[in-house]
């Protein structure tokens, strides 16, 4: 709650020279090179490659340096490609795909959090929760072949169905392209809802006792106690979530994809992610694939910001 | 005492300078095989090849999507000194262009069993500029049958007889169908699962199942009248293939999840006892077949049957369309700080010798001269044919294919791989009934548009277009929505540029035609 900019009292700074206050914070400085050092290494220095989207690059024994700084130079010509192409297909499943993860995977945590902290009896609590967070640890890899397996034709979920009779012929949950955004949905949210929980539960254990015997005193119900201290309490924290989460709507998964996707459905399988590992890792398109991935950036830096600017517009809390 | 415990002391220090400096002078060479996936090269074949050539070769796994990690180490300039790729691959020339390949045409004089093996192979595997940058894997004219219907025999000693089942006769696709139909009819369950008539392998890419292809006498492109080259969309054949596959799917005799049956899980539905055949590459059901074999009886293992479209000649199928340029290319890297080493390296695989080492094994230990001839030791044949992947694993024997001529030993006219000396009942019934159904494939390989060209992203995006719409249009529920889809994709393809792409091939097709004296 504190990174929220609330309406805080300004404080101001001593009139002491520059030189001073840098001298007397050296430690702090020196405790954050190899901090800075990451970050300029690690997400700034790569930054320089996105030029490639602007060029036709072609690795040679020059060295990655000289090929881009003398790649020719295409201007849009890979973006005019994309647009007048793949974009809405892709951008079609990439949307549906986290919008549907959202519509799920949002409001699980939040409910699994204030589920969770109504349980009194500890061990179950602990066993839920453990539970719930196993996924997360699992790989994709083994989380798709999980899904894959249950969902076969011949898997639990169709002699289910069919054992119900629930449906006469087995569903071929991997040949419908409208069912895979579903799937995908439901895994991102299985495998992410114990993970989120975590930090909505940290946030209610911060709520101050006092509120809910005084809810009690004045004759709340524990439904009432939810609606009016529990979620009120930890609103900034959804709003900060949901910030991150709409920020990431572009990254709806890659492996998850990848490894649950088939031809049969590529063009309801097929995201940003997925396309720009084919052409530029697969198929050696660098410089196509950069463009792709520069366009998800920038996409996913307008949404950040444009949520951010909505969050404090309405409820004056914001991530920065 | 003392005096005694200094010497040995110093003399095991000298003695292991020397050792270390006797070390040092072995040169050691690191390999990218595409191919190798998470073998160890520790095997006896690969500990002979270390010792006769006098290299220590250090593998380097392909560590998953072996393409995507040629497209990083390309990127990364991080090769190793010698590099395995897919020969049809774009990335080869990728490689080429980028300098990253050593000039082999200027180190020939080097490998003169290299230039004894591969003759005019060399020549047709020149890059534009007239040198080779590469040598191929698994070259030379290699008629052996590939693709065909691989069914149970017991099975089909059951439904047809033994006569029939023995016959080298193909059958018609109507007489295949129905020959599914009543075994489905006769065994709708197993062991009380579900049977299924037939299994496929998910679709590879930009293709259809080369079975089906090769029941039409189709090629990796149609070429049309002008000797122009055409996706195989457009040859008047492609469609009788897809309805065939859609009749199939629609009388439920084709596996319904065929789009996501990677190896391991066919090769698990195979070994099932309720699967009666394969469409496929003979060899593919050879894993399935020991188990069934050990598990169920003498008969039950998968044999190939020719099956020909209604109406088509079968001595014009092309079920065995093979590369005489090889699947594979093998080049030194502009890495590789020792190039006469490696192309030593590499003479001696590409040698009789080496290649015997590599496919026959060890001299006197796996094989011998019998009367002049190479003759298998001791029951090393039979311990394959009864389980293939773990001989190959524990003897080294074709475990690692490198430089590998498709060719008879000139000599005694054995076959260049130990296991087919002697053909098995599945070798057998390959050889008898898939014949006349071969063609050289070279012509058609590499032919797509390269690097980063909007030509490139144009075929991909044909090729993405019709991967996409072929599982779709043999899973369709009717014969005139899978006419609609195909309607759609061909529209769509023109929409992507097919036109301009096939210009494009067909430009450098034409070239290599009229360079190779073919008489189109």
């Amino acid at each position: 709650m504190t990174a929220l900019n609330h309406k805080a009292p300004v404080i101001k700074p001593h009139k002491v020279p520059l030189k001073r206050r840098l001298w007397d914070q050296r430690y702090l400085f020196l405790l954050m090179i190899p901090a800075l050092v990451w970050v300029i290494l690690i997400c700034y220095a790569p930054m320089s490659g996105l030029y490639m989207a602007f060029t036709n690059y072609r690795p040679s024994r020059n060295g990655y340096f000289f090929d881009l700084l003398n790649a020719p130079f295409v201007g849009f010509q890979w973006f005019e490609y994309f647009f007048q192409n793949d974009f809405k297909m892709i951008m079609r499943n990439t949307m549906f795909t986290s919008l549907l993860t959202l519509l799920f995977s949002f409001p699980a945590p939040i409910m699994l959090a204030v589920f969770l902290n109504e349980v009194k009896n500890i061990k179950v609590k602990k066993f839920v929760q453990t539970a719930s967070y196993l996924p997360y640890f699992i790989s994709w890899v083994i989380a798709s072949n999980i899904f894959m397996t249950f969902l076969a034709g011949n898997g639990v979920i169709n002699d289910l169905l069919m054992g119900l009779g629930l449906i006469d012929q087995r569903i071929l949950f991997f040949q419908n392209g409208n069912m895979f955004w579903w799937i995908i949905a439901i895994a991102n949210t299985w495998k992410g809802i114990g993970y989120n929980a975590i930090i909505y539960l940290s946030t209610i254990s911060g709520i101050e006792q006092q509120l809910y015997e005084a809810a009690e005193v004045d004759g709340a119900n524990r439904v009432q106690q939810i609606f009016h201290i529990t979620l009120p309490s930890i609103l900034p924290t959804i709003c900060v979530l949901l910030i991150l989460a709409i920020g990431g709507l572009l990254n709806t998964g890659f492996e998850q994809h990848l490894l649950m996707g088939n031809n049969a459905i590529l063009n309801y399988s097929d995201v940003l992610d997925t396309y720009s590992y084919r052409y530029g890792l697969q198929k050696g398109m660098y410089s196509y694939g950069t463009a792709v991935g520069l366009f998800k950036s920038v996409v996913s830096f307008i949404l950040v910001m444009s949520a951010n600017k909505i969050t404090a517009k309405l409820n004056g809390s914001a991530l920065f | 005492m003392k005096k005694v415990l200094s010497l040995v002391l110093a003399l095991a220090l000298v003695l292991s300078l020397c050792v270390s400096a006797s070390a040092e002078e072995k040169v050691t060479l690191s390999f990218f095989d595409k191919n190798s996936g998470t073998r160890t090269f520790d095997d006896p074949v690969a500990l002979a090849l270390m010792e006769r050539t006098g290299v220590n070769l250090e593998l380097v796994s392909p560590t998953g999507n072996p393409g995507e990690k040629l497209s990083l180490m390309l990127a990364a300039l991080d090769y190793p000194d010698i590099v395995l790729m897919d020969r049809g691959s774009d990335i080869v020339n990728q490689y080429i262009e980028a300098g990253a390949l050593v000039n082999l045409s200027e180190y020939m004089d080097l490998m003169p069993n290299v230039v004894a093996m591969y003759g005019d192979v060399l020549n047709k595997t020149r890059y534009t500029d007239g040198n080779n940058y590469y040598l191929s894997n698994w070259y030379g004219y290699d008629p052996d049958p590939v693709n065909g219907f691989i069914m149970r025999y017991d099975y089909m000693v059951d439904m047809v007889g033994k006569e029939r089942a023995d016959s080298a006769e193909p059958f018609t696709f109507s007489e295949m169908v129905q020959l599914l139909k009543d075994w489905k009819a006769k065994y709708p369950t197993i062991d009380g699962t579900d049977t299924i008539p037939l299994v496929i392998r998910e679709p590879g890419s930009g293709s259809i199942h080369g079975t089906f292809a090769g029941m039409n006498g189709m090629y990796p492109y149609y070429v049309n009248e002008e000797g122009k080259i055409e996706f195989t969309v457009n040859d008047p054949k492609f469609l009788d293939a897809i309805h065939q596959m859609n009749e199939l799917y629609r009388e439920g005799l084709l596996d319904p999840e065929w789009t996501t049956n990677n190896g391991e899980l066919a090769n698990q539905k195979l070994s099932n006892n309720h699967v009666f055949g394969y469409v496929g590459a003979y060899w593919d059901t050879w894993t399935p077949s020991a188990t069934l074999l050990a598990q169920q009886n003498a008969d039950a293992e998968y044999l190939a049957y020719k099956v020909v479209a209604d109406g088509m000649d079968p001595d014009k199928t092309t079920l065995a369309g093979r590369s005489s340029l090889g699947w594979d290319a093998i080049g030194i890297t502009a890495n590789c700080e020792n190039i006469e080493a490696a192309c030593k390296f590499i003479d001696y695989c590409a040698s009789q010798e080496g290649q015997d080492l590599l496919l026959w094994g060890i001299e006197g230990q796996d094989w011998e001269f019998v009367n002049g001839v190479r003759t298998p030791i001791g029951d090393i044949v039979a311990r394959y044919q009864a389980d293939p992947s773990n001989t190959v694993n524990d003897t080294g024997i074709t475990k690692w294919t490198w430089f590998v001529k498709n060719d008879v030993h000139p000599d005694d006219g054995t076959t260049c791989r130990i296991w087919f000396n002697e053909k098995d009942r599945c070798a057998t019934y390959a050889y008898q009934n898939l014949t006349n159904s071969y063609y050289d494939s070279a012509e058609f390989a590499t032919l797509e548009p390269a690097g980063n060209s909007i030509e490139a992203l144009q075929y991909q995006k044909v090729i993405d277009l019709f991967d996409q719409a072929y599982p779709n249009m043999v899973n369709a529920a009717t014969v005139e929505e899978c006419d609609a889809i195909y309607a759609q994709l061909v529209a769509d393809m023109d929409a992507a540029g097919a036109e301009a792409v096939e210009a494009a091939m067909s430009e450098v097709y034409v070239a290599r035609v009229e360079l190779w004296g073919l008489n189109k």
